[in-house]
């Protein structure tokens, strides 16, 4: 019998696969579980003119955009939560070196959902009357065939790659949450769904019957699952629901080095540019600054 | 007791949210006054989470969204999806928002100020899920502070709709939530004229002319002949908040 072919690769591998100018969609929502390995590496190979697409985005794409790898964003909103703006989104929609496609929270899943299900577009009702509907191309005011009311349909996201973490996986791409997880997490399965390629990173690989036995534990499927890649703190510096806490002296240090383009170069040099691969990366934040965001003796339940 | 702009603030909004209803509230200020509510005349009101988190009794404050200290006592952790559906589904009584501009019917601006879409001179963050609560929530409460250059007569951009062009306009672009209900600044509280959706004046907090509130607005309010004054925040509920918020995350901040 024809061995399965292995989906793990080395971080570098699965980068390795994103062109230049592809639309790459991006995991996670505000400072929760961004596949920040897999945007590094991104970083470090220096891609140009990527189409970020995301539904709530933070640090993220943020430093994507201050590294000169991105030339336009779809989502719904770009911001350092309790510390203020994303001083590189910023600066590069005011001097025109991005696009922006406005969308609301529902507006930007609904792409993600329409791609996932094979279908041109989605119904809804958010983005009626605003100027989202009228600035962002992909959505249209249109009247339900029923009942004559007026909708907003959202046309599906058009993604060549998207990048996601979650928490394990087995060597074929069988995605995975742990049993014990905090919140769900659909939106990452129709981002992955909506996508011609996936990349994944998991915080650990498990053996093909771990997953088996636990197959009600799979969120995405290794049958559309391009690579896997093993990075545990994936998600640094921000959270991975049971696994670890965001790191907010982390995302506070990032916010403050976005503010001058000499302290930008620095935090690079040091976090991104400097660090060989994940691994390094992780010697860098340091052992006993990983194990002050470890759950559970951080939060659990509050 | 002695009580500041932000305690008066979260009482005043506390008394907007009745029992038994569903709110959709953000940290902050918001979830301030659902914890009052909850304490004293809605005991039975429910709070989703934009994170997804239903129902929680939380003992330590959240910093900011996605903040996990919210699942404390939760009868439901969900997603963010899910709970979007609840808002579309029609499920939500109130939804909570924020503004860095807002206009005489209530719409708001959270996406640039200044300049052209395409080259704006301050750009913000975006809608979050600002728009999903305003088309789609029964009605909303706005809490932000009255300053002449949020209060404008022109949006930069609308990102969250109120009442758009005022009248049935709402209803007509095919709305489903009722729009804002209450604006709850540091000067007054704000409601809309039933007809016209125009924003009018609802109550001056203490010690605040109409004259003053008027003078921060760049659009002219209106000004019904009798407007109450904002009922200050009694001995319970000053103690009730100072102990939800002990740690000093929100109010008297450490």
């Amino acid at each position: 019998m024809l061995k399965k072919r292995s989906k793990v690769v080395s971080l570098e591998q699965a980068i390795s696969n994103i062109k230049d100018g592809s639309s790459v969609a991006i995991g996670g929502h505000t400072f929760r579980r961004h596949p920040m390995a897999l945007v590094y590496e991104i970083i470090r190979q220096k891609k140009k003119g990527l189409k970020l697409l995301g539904w709530n985005n933070a640090n993220d794409m943020d430093i994507l955009v201050g590294t000169g790898c991105a030339e336009s964003i779809e989502t719904s909103y770009v911001g350092m939560s309790m510390f203020g703006l994303a001083n590189h989104f910023r600066k590069a929609v005011e001097n025109g070196r991005i696009k922006v496609n406005e969308h609301s929270e529902t507006t930007a899943i609904d792409m993600f959902r329409a791609g996932s299900l094979g279908l041109d577009f989605m119904p809804t009702k958010a983005s009626l009357g605003s100027d989202i509907i009228r600035t962002n191309p992909r959505i249209k005011e249109i009247e339900c065939p029923f009942t004559q009311q007026k909708y907003a349909a959202v046309k599906a996201a058009d993604v060549d790659v998207a990048i996601i973490h979650a928490h394990f996986s087995d060597e074929y791409g069988n995605i995975g949450l742990d049993r014990n997880r905090l919140m769900e997490n659909e939106m990452d399965a129709l981002i992955a769904k909506s996508a011609k390629k996936v990349i994944v990173s998991v915080e650990q690989i498990v053996n093909e019957e771990f997953v088996k036995n636990n197959a009600h534990l799979t969120f995405v499927p290794g049958i559309y699952v391009h690579s896997v890649v093993e990075a545990p703190y994936g998600a640094h510096p921000t959270a991975c629901d049971s696994r670890y806490d965001y790191d907010l002296n982390h995302l506070e240090e990032y916010h403050n080095a976005t503010k001058e383009s000499n302290s930008f170069i620095e935090y690079l040099n040091k976090y991104v540019y400097g660090a060989k691969d994940h691994y390094d990366y992780l010697d860098k934040i340091g052992l006993q600054n990983l194990k002050k965001i470890k759950r559970p003796e951080v939060i659990v339940y509050g | 007791m002695q009580y500041s702009t932000e305690e008066l603030m979260i009482v005043a909004a506390s008394k907007q949210l009745k029992n038994e209803e569903v709110v959709f509230v953000g940290t902050g200020l918001p979830m301030l006054a659902c914890l009052v509510a909850k304490a004293t005349h809605a005991p039975n009101l429910y709070m989703l989470f934009e994170s997804g988190i239903i129902d929680p009794k939380p003992v330590h404050l959240p910093k900011g969204v996605g903040d996990f200290k919210l699942l404390k006592g939760a009868t439901k952790s969900t997603s963010l999806n899910y709970v979007l559906s609840l808002l579309q589904g029609g499920f939500i009584d109130v939804g909570f928002l924020g503004a860095a501009e807002v206009d005489q019917y209530g719409n708001i601006n959270t996406t640039f100020i200044g300049g052209t879409y395409e080259n704006p001179k301050l750009r913000l963050p975006g809608s979050g899920g600002a728009n999903d609560i305003a088309s789609n929530a029964k009605r909303t409460l706005v809490i932000m502070p009255h300053q002449k250059r949020k209060f404008k007569k022109n949006l930069s951009y609308l990102t969250t709709p109120g009442h758009l062009q005022g009248g049935e306009s709402r209803y007509e672009a095919g709305l489903k939530g009722g729009g804002p209900s209450r604006i709850i600044t540091d000067k007054a509280i704000l409601d809309f004229e039933p007809t016209s959706k125009k924003m009018r004046v609802n109550a001056l907090h203490p010690g605040v002319t109409i004259e003053e509130v008027q003078e921060l607005t760049e659009f002219e309010l209106v000004i019904p002949a009798d407007i109450p004054t904002t009922l200050t925040p009694t001995d319970t509920e000053l103690t009730l908040i100072r102990n939800i918020d002990k740690e000093g995350v929100y109010i008297n901040k450490k």
